[in-house]
């Protein structure tokens, strides 16, 4: 795994770190890990929906079929994502 | 109401205060990076504001600012977490609801996307009870 970024001594003598830069680096961190994750399982994914012998190079059709299911991939995240966030809701109002 | 998240804050209610600590998140995450992320600058935050030896006690302001970073770190690490089981559903809904790559996502498709969803959340919660009082009555 790769380091967390940048060194966490500031300049100055106090040696505290600004709030806010360090927010802005545990949300830009924060994006970048979860498109990693996305990725890798979409990859994934594709691969076993799209590759079936493996041959010496990736023909049209499984391009085709990879970019297709990359934007389906994208779809069904957002699709579950929606879902998810609704029925979170939906268990808050009862409580 | 059983959190919707399935597993507990991993370093376990209030804080952690070692990157060790934050280490075994792997166990509970495998594969989701962000939440370690989030663990590791928490502890950070504590140790920062509270290990100084060029003051000798932590000044309010500085109380105030590392309990301000705090929430906000929580709140990322929230969103995390959500971004965490989406992963998971959609990984365990797209075997279960896709079959071959079509140029659009099908209302059958999404239906069954969004079926899958709830009806695995209530498969936890059902697990959950049903072990709960198992659990309970293993104990008499």
């Amino acid at each position: 795994m790769d380091s967390f970024g940048s060194d966490f001594s500031s300049g100055s003598s106090s040696g505290k770190m600004d709030t806010g830069t360090i927010m802005e680096q545990v949300k830009v961190q924060i994006a970048v890990a979860n498109a990693q994750e996305l990725l890798q399982r979409m990859t994934d994914k594709c691969f076993k929906k799209c590759i079936g012998k493996p041959g010496s190079t990736l023909d049209n059709s499984e391009q085709k079929c990879i970019a297709m299911c990359m934007d389906r991939y994208m779809d069904a995240w957002n699709t579950v994502s929606r879902a998810y966030n609704s029925r979170l809701q939906r268990e808050r109002a009862r409580i | 109401m059983m959190s919707l998240v399935m597993t507990s804050y991993f370093c376990g209610g209030s804080s952690c205060f070692h990157v060790h600590a934050c280490q075994r998140a792997p166990l509970l995450y495998p594969s989701h990076v962000p939440v370690y992320i989030i663990c590791f600058y928490k502890s950070f935050a504590m140790a920062d504001f509270s290990s100084s030896f060029d003051m000798p006690s932590a000044s309010l302001s500085e109380n105030a600012e590392a309990a301000e970073l705090q929430r906000l770190i929580a709140v990322e690490q929230q969103k995390a977490q959500f971004q965490a089981q989406v992963h998971n559903f959609t990984d365990v809904c797209w075997d279960k609801c896709m079959d071959k790559p079509s140029s659009k996502l099908d209302s059958r498709t999404e239906t069954c996307l969004v079926s899958c969803v709830e009806r695995f959340i209530d498969t936890t919660l059902t697990i959950t009870n049903r072990f709960t009082q198992m659990v309970q009555k293993g104990a008499h």
